[in-house]
């Protein structure tokens, strides 16, 4: 089937085909949840002003905040996890990718803030950085954890 | 759906990963396949047809 979708989607099948899942049960969501804030809207009572950036910025957060987490809570990001051995070795590739991530993240905000100039400024810099870093980990750990535990009870070998 | 795949795969003495890499899919899917959890395109089984040396029957059809 020709689409631009398939430029970013992966060429495992079954991946392809649960990854297009998780977009489409986002886009249902999205568009019920429209449709219920504008009948709330047009025949309850006054919702108030949207400002239209917030509004766009949640459809886009929601869209890719839904499919992230049903891909990652899935189990379908790691395919090659079978044994402990690869389980360990992927969990310490992930720790050190995840620290390098926030390493870069902690440059990015440093050049975008200026050089602290005090105890505060620093905190503002280093605190993103390490929440970066610890979320960025809990979700490759959480996608690793589950792979391994879904492929464990799928191999023969 | 009933599949053959792991039978027929066993017969030519290769591992789910080997059967993966030959069809261009990963050792998930073919252990979800052999499963029956997933069940693939006709392309992909196709494909799986053609590595095994067998007919989509004698891998998919019921009481065949």
């Amino acid at each position: 089937m020709k689409s631009f979708l398939n430029y970013l989607l992966p060429d495992d099948e079954y991946k392809r085909t649960r990854i297009l899942y998780f977009l489409g049960e986002s886009a249902v969501i999205l568009a019920l949840g429209a449709f219920i804030f504008a009948a709330l809207e047009i025949f309850l009572f006054d919702l108030g002003e949207f400002d239209i950036a917030i509004t766009l910025f949640i459809v886009f957060g929601f869209i890719g905040t839904y499919t992230y987490m049903r891909y990652i809570f899935s189990g379908i990001e790691f395919t090659n996890v079978y044994n402990q051995k690869q389980y360990k070795k992927e969990r310490k590739f992930r720790f050190i990718a995840a620290i390098s991530s926030g390493f870069v993240f902690f440059i990015v905000i440093f050049l975008f803030n200026g050089k602290p100039s005090n105890t505060e400024d620093w905190f503002d810099i280093i605190g993103p950085s390490v929440f970066f870093i610890i979320f960025l980990f809990l979700f490759d750990y959480i996608s690793l954890k589950r792979s391994y535990r879904k492929n464990k009870e799928l191999t023969d070998d | 759906m009933v599949n053959r795949i792991k039978l027929a795969r066993m017969e030519k003495g290769w591992t789910q990963e080997q059967l993966a890499s030959r069809v261009k899919a990963t050792r998930q899917t073919i252990g979800l396949i052999e499963k029956g959890e997933y069940n693939p395109s006709l392309n992909l089984c196709i494909a799986i047809c053609k590595e095994l040396g067998k007919t989509l029957d004698e891998l998919f059809w019921e009481g065949f």
